[in-house]
């Protein structure tokens, strides 16, 4: 008896949560007739410049991923393992930004971004979305960890500190890099509110701009917006089935700093 | 240890320099124009605590703010519900593990997609429609994301929808957390399962469920995307966030209410922070 519950309910979940994906891929992969298709996927990729929001999505979350863990392994580590006048203040300022709603800052951001140049360009969704706070409290933690007699060994060594950095400390902290790397990927690829602000013409438009912006279009063409939205679901979901547990574990640590 | 100086400055320079220029700057130039009457084209005029005390008199801020307010109830419908997934997945049992992949899978779908997606189930001649006409629970379609009574709890059942997953984690990540003996004693006590949840299970949880509140309900009080895509905050503002009302003054007033909309914004960081106390306080209260 209460097996047939627990069983009934975790179907119930599974329609639940897997019932309005399989509806869009359904759609997408169907005529209006219910023939099987791949015509809305060329359609979407072709006709609804999908190809070109796709390229550009990819452009954004590879460079911020790059550039997010290269700044914020930098930065944490002085911030870590060394002693420096100033160190307090900056510690103190990381923390107090923490539970900033940074989309209260997006007007006055917006104006720098046109200062610099960076509206409608992708560097203007990119350079914003490269530091956070989080991301380098998160790498200060597993620098932290590490033990000290090897950083002085390496010093003994006659290492650098740059040699230090990069061939002792950093191999050290790769799982976090990792786990840092999954949370600034799903981060950057949702990205929507910022994107929209900043990207002003056609060309520019992330998939999550672009497909919102499709979804909105009175003629829109539901199934090249099916097609759509299953091409921009692929690559994080993708990431997560082959990834599963330091996807989980990696998303658990991030909130927990944040 | 030490370091040069200028080994130091090559480390800490370039993220610095970004955080300085794209979150500290902005961040004051939002606290500074928010007693600011700004529109762009003209230069910035100080005007005290004007923009405060306009919202205070304006009925589409109290209205956004109701919105937020209401929006909040996710927060515990989140908790409550992706606790007892956590606790129901939380078992030894073959397959379980295709389960927890599928509750997590909507995590992953960007929130437009999800928007997107259920728009396509919702929409007023939308899947759901057709299915409960022709089941016939309903004899005209409901105006699920239409409708002034509906819009704001469609939009909400989407964040709901997006959270379970992730929050089920975050319990998931606690129970696991609980050494399976403590279990084992009550049992052999003679404790019933529910008392063994209400008195090892729940206590033992409790940083987790602070945490799963804190941000929850931070994340409800900033929700933008779902909106945008599912109603732009319609029909006549009836699912019109705070977030968004801030949005909407900057962004689709012509001329744009820049000072306003960053007084909007401190409000809500103020909102933010007295929720991410108030849940503290609850949480260690109990």
């Amino acid at each position: 008896m209460k097996k047939t519950i627990i069983f009934a309910a975790l179907i119930l979940l599974l329609l639940l949560s897997l019932g309005p994906l399989a509806w869009i891929l359904y759609s997408s992969v169907t005529d209006f007739n219910g023939h099987l298709t791949i015509a809305n996927y060329a359609g979407a990729w072709h006709d609804a410049n999908i190809s070109r929001y796709m390229l550009n999505s990819v452009i954004v979350t590879g460079m911020t991923v790059f550039l997010s863990l290269l700044f914020c392994a930098l930065f944490a580590y002085p911030m870590a393992v060394l002693e420096f006048k100033g160190k307090k203040l900056l510690y103190f300022i990381l923390l107090a930004t923490f539970f900033v709603p940074w989309e209260m800052t997006f007007v006055p951001l917006f104006s720098v971004c046109v200062k610099l140049g960076l509206d409608n360009s992708l560097w203007g969704v990119i350079l914003p979305s490269c530091v956070s706070a989080m991301g380098i409290v998160f790498l200060m933690d597993a620098y932290t960890s590490i033990p000290k007699s090897l950083f002085e060994s390496a010093r003994i060594d006659g290492l650098s500190e740059w040699g230090i950095w990069l061939k002792v400390a950093l191999p050290l902290i790769r799982p976090s890099m990792a786990g840092l790397a999954i949370i600034t990927f799903v981060t950057s690829w949702s990205l929507f509110m910022w994107p929209l602000i900043i990207l002003r013409q056609s060309d520019s438009y992330t998939l999550t701009v672009g497909l919102s912006y499709l979804s909105g279009l009175f003629s829109a063409n539901l199934k090249y917006l099916a097609a759509g939205s299953v091409i921009a679901c692929l690559p994080s979901v993708a990431l997560f089935l082959a990834l599963q547990k330091h996807f989980i574990s990696g998303l658990v640590k991030g909130a927990v700093k944040g | 240890m030490k370091m040069s100086r200028k080994a130091l400055a090559l480390f800490l320079l370039p993220g610095g320099i970004l955080f300085a220029l794209f979150a500290l700057y902005p961040l004051l130039g939002a606290l500074k124009l928010a007693f600011f009457n700004y529109n762009v084209f003209s230069a910035p005029v100080f005007c005290g605590a004007g923009n405060f005390a306009e919202m205070a008199h304006n009925a589409s801020f109290w209205n956004a703010a109701r919105n937020s307010f209401i929006y909040l109830i996710v927060t515990p419908l989140l908790a409550s519900t992706s606790l007892v997934v956590a606790v129901l997945v939380n078992r030894k049992m073959r397959g379980i593990n295709f389960f927890r992949t599928a509750y997590f899978l909507p995590v992953v779908v960007p929130m437009v997609i999800a928007g997107i997606t259920w728009k396509f189930v919702l929409d007023d001649g939308g899947v759901l429609n057709n299915l409960l006409m022709s089941m016939h629970v309903i004899k005209s379609p409901v105006f699920w994301l239409t409708g002034a009574d509906f819009a704001i709890w469609s939009v909400m059942f989407v964040t709901f929808w997006k959270g379970i997953g992730y929050y089920m984690v975050m319990f998931l990540t606690g129970l696991q957390n609980i050494p399976s003996n403590l279990y084992e004693a009550a049992e052999v006590d003679g404790a019933s399962e529910f008392y063994a949840f209400r008195r090892i299970t729940l206590p033992l949880l409790k940083p987790y469920l602070l945490l799963v509140l804190i941000l929850s309900s931070t994340a409800a009080i900033k929700v933008f995307d779902e909106v945008y895509v599912l109603t732009s905050g319609g029909p006549l503002r009836r699912s019109e966030t705070l977030i968004f009302y801030m949005y909407a003054n900057a962004l689709n007033n012509f001329p744009p209410r820049i000072g306003f909309a960053c007084a909007v914004g401190v409000v809500i960081f103020f909102i933010a922070a007295m929720i991410a106390l108030l849940n503290k306080y609850v949480v260690r209260a109990q």
